[in-house]
């Protein structure tokens, strides 16, 4: 018996929902010059391990014109930088000294704040954050892996999954939650971090490091010689603590569910 | 020739969204998060922008003061919280109530509309005029938050990338019918495989009208809600990601809300859905598929949320040409494509699989294992929406000068008693 042609219809018809995504895998890069977003800073492959879907999503979102500037791939900012709005990055940020971001910063990857740059908004980062000396963030540093904060430097709280070192002469305004342990140089026993501290994960439960000595600073760099409190607002703490050990046994909950 | 391929391409269509919901529960039981990772657990509470909760409510005198009296008990800085009460041309006592709660409470205030109870938009505009937060959030007036709901909803927007975000909505009076049973189960479906997987997939969530919220920013550059839509929180949706935003679902900032018990009620309820939906699609699908910064699965996805409201008419058309066909002697065995039409024709329990598999794996997930044995009762609702989801399109259809009359829910309070 001849088969009916028609039967392969289906499978014809079963290609129309996914021409969008035929066509984004089939356009051309190199169809001679792209308008692209006079925002954008330039674009390359990232050096990262980012899921399939959220890089196709940051490929795509990197031709928008929004509120914020959009960059692929690894990006660095020269020194003295001006940036007027957000800055997200599918890839590593680095941020060239005393530069000043009036919006956020958000990264895939690594962040790395110059010193003496002021950030009016968040650092948000899958990465590791390091905030230089004499930087002024004037909000949250969160990171999915571990947060530096160098000496002299402000910020308004961290947190993070993996562990925080706050240097001689950091201040952080609000609030630290690490998912590991903190790291903290001479800290009066009032002012420990243990008491915000959050362990997620199972290394290094309620540990508070003594870290070497704060460096000499580079000439014509001023430092702050004094320890300063680490938190505020220890008040909250046990609030903090509920809602977080709330989360952590929701997690792993979810945790035992999918297994 | 024409019936075979009408056939083949409803079947089709039945076949996608079967497909999308079996990835949405696979996904959830199973899968790893592809989205930037969710640390809004992390922020929660010590990022605290400017917020202003709007509460558009016409005729709600047996809920509103029980929100207003949970809005009170926000754990959210008192001082960085304004709340203003939209009393939408209410002819009880709606009105008197919220004035009772503003003279108490600095920051709850209250706008009368006299000309008020043409819709969810207008109220929201009005509100939106006088808000001073930074992010805008709404809540129904027959919605109960959690205490810290506030904290739950802003951390998303420490990520410069997020516009809009959507919270959890439970319904608390699951046990006063089979109405309030179906739509628990729906709701749990929705939210907990449905919602949760479009955002850790790094697809669309959506946001649902209430229980979530915008930057003000953002609102401004749209130009608001908009009262020629009956969806106006799809519109919304929509309308944030082709500005380049994000929206974001946050699990575990829940509301209780007080479900629908009657079936005429849940027609009201669903026809106007259906209705703002396919209003939403013939307005922005167009655009959706030609935008420049989504991606291919993004514009697929929201293809597919965009057009969600079609497939129940599809179902219905579906059965009418089997009806014909089958009458008019054709071979329904293959290999000629009237085969397939068993497939649609048998849509409940083909089709329909995906549904029932997702709403009974988000029950299981949620511990609401009692309600299991109800999810049979779930066929009677896609029954019922093959014919609100086609009258809803022949009105629209037919509704030449635009103008379409907003369908209020009426809410009588009942769970007031039980707290």
């Amino acid at each position: 018996m001849a088969l009916n042609p028609i039967v392969f219809l289906p499978f014809v018809i079963a290609v129309i929902p996914f021409i969008p995504v035929i066509m984004e895998i089939l356009r051309r890069k190199d169809k001679g010059p792209r308008e692209i977003s006079t925002k954008t800073i330039y674009e390359e492959k990232p050096n990262l391990h980012v899921p399939l879907l959220e890089r196709a999503r940051a490929n795509a979102r990197v031709k928008t014109i929004g509120d914020a500037i959009r960059a692929n791939g690894d990006v660095s900012i020269p020194d003295r930088a001006e940036i007027g709005s957000s800055l997200v990055v599918q890839g590593n940020l680095l941020l060239g000294t005393r530069s000043h971001v009036r919006g956020s910063l958000k990264a895939l990857g690594n962040v790395e704040v110059g010193e003496s740059s002021v950030i009016e908004g968040h650092v948000v980062a899958e990465g590791k954050v390091v905030i230089r000396r004499d930087c002024i963030v004037k909000g949250i540093v969160d990171s999915h892996s571990d947060i530096v904060i160098e000496e002299g430097a402000v910020v308004e709280a961290v947190s993070t999954e993996g562990k925080v070192e706050i240097r001689l002469g950091a201040r952080v305004k609000r609030r630290v939650l690490a998912g590991d342990f903190i790291a903290a140089s001479e800290v009066s026993k009032e002012n420990t971090p243990q008491g915000v501290v959050e362990h997620v994960e199972e290394k290094g439960i309620g540990e508070t490091e003594s870290l070497p000595s704060r460096p000499t600073a580079p000439i014509g760099m001023e430092t702050k010689g004094e320890s300063t409190p680490l938190v505020e607002k220890a008040d909250e703490t046990s609030v903090i603590l509920e809602r977080l050990l709330a989360a952590k046994i929701r997690d792993e909950l979810k945790m035992k569910l999918r297994k | 020739m024409m019936l075979s391929s009408l056939m083949i391409i409803l079947f089709l269509v039945m076949v996608a969204y079967m497909i999308r919901h079996l990835v949405f529960t696979y996904y959830v039981l199973f899968g790893k998060p592809q989205q930037f990772p969710r640390f809004f657990t992390r922020v929660s509470g010590v990022f605290a922008p400017t917020v202003t909760v709007l509460v558009p409510s016409h005729n709600e005198e047996y809920v509103l003061g029980n929100l207003l009296k949970r809005i009170v008990e926000f754990t959210y800085p008192k001082d960085k919280l304004e709340v203003i009460v939209i009393d939408d041309g209410s002819t009880d006592r709606t009105g008197e109530i919220a004035d009772s709660f503003a003279r108490k409470h600095a920051y709850i205030k209250v706008i009368h509309r006299k000309s008020g109870g043409t819709g969810k938009s207008g109220a929201l505009n009005e509100g939106s005029k006088l808000a001073k937060g930074e992010i805008i959030l709404t809540f129904d007036a027959d919605y109960l938050p959690q205490p810290d709901i506030v904290e739950k909803l802003v951390a998303p927007f420490v990520d410069p990338e997020v516009g809009a975000v959507q919270g959890r909505v439970t319904v608390l009076n699951e046990e006063d019918s089979l109405i309030s049973k179906i739509v628990t189960l729906e709701r749990i479906g929705g939210y907990r495989v449905d919602q949760q997987a479009r955002d850790e997939l790094a697809l669309v969530p959506q946001y649902g009208g209430t229980v979530g919220g915008f930057r003000r920013s953002l609102l401004e550059k749209v130009g608001g809600w908009d009262p020629g839509m009956l969806t106006e929180d799809t519109d919304l949706t929509i309308k944030t990601i082709l500005h380049g935003y994000q929206v974001r679902y946050v699990g575990d900032a829940e509301s209780y809300e007080e479900a629908v018990t009657a079936w005429k009620a849940y027609w009201r309820q669903r026809h106007r859905w259906a209705k703002g939906h396919m209003q939403c699609a013939m307005r922005h699908l167009p655009s959706v598929l030609r935008c420049e910064h989504l991606s291919g699965y993004e514009k697929t996805e929201l293809t597919m949320l965009l057009c969600v409201y079609f497939v129940p008419v599809c179902v219905l058309v579906g059965w009418v040409v089997g009806a014909v066909a089958y009458l008019h002697g054709e071979v329904l065995l293959p290999p000629t494509p009237y085969f397939l039409m068993l497939s649609v024709f048998t849509y409940s329990t083909v089709g329909n699989f995906a549904p029932f598999f997702e709403v009974g794996s988000a029950a299981y997930l949620d511990g609401r294992k009692h309600l299991l044995w109800i999810l049979p009762a779930l066929a009677l609702a896609f029954i019922i929406m093959v014919f609100c989801g086609t009258s809803a399109l022949i009105e629209l259809a037919l509704a030449r000068n635009g103008k379409h009359k907003w369908a209020h829910t009426v809410h009588n309070g009942v769970y007031v008693t039980r707290q």
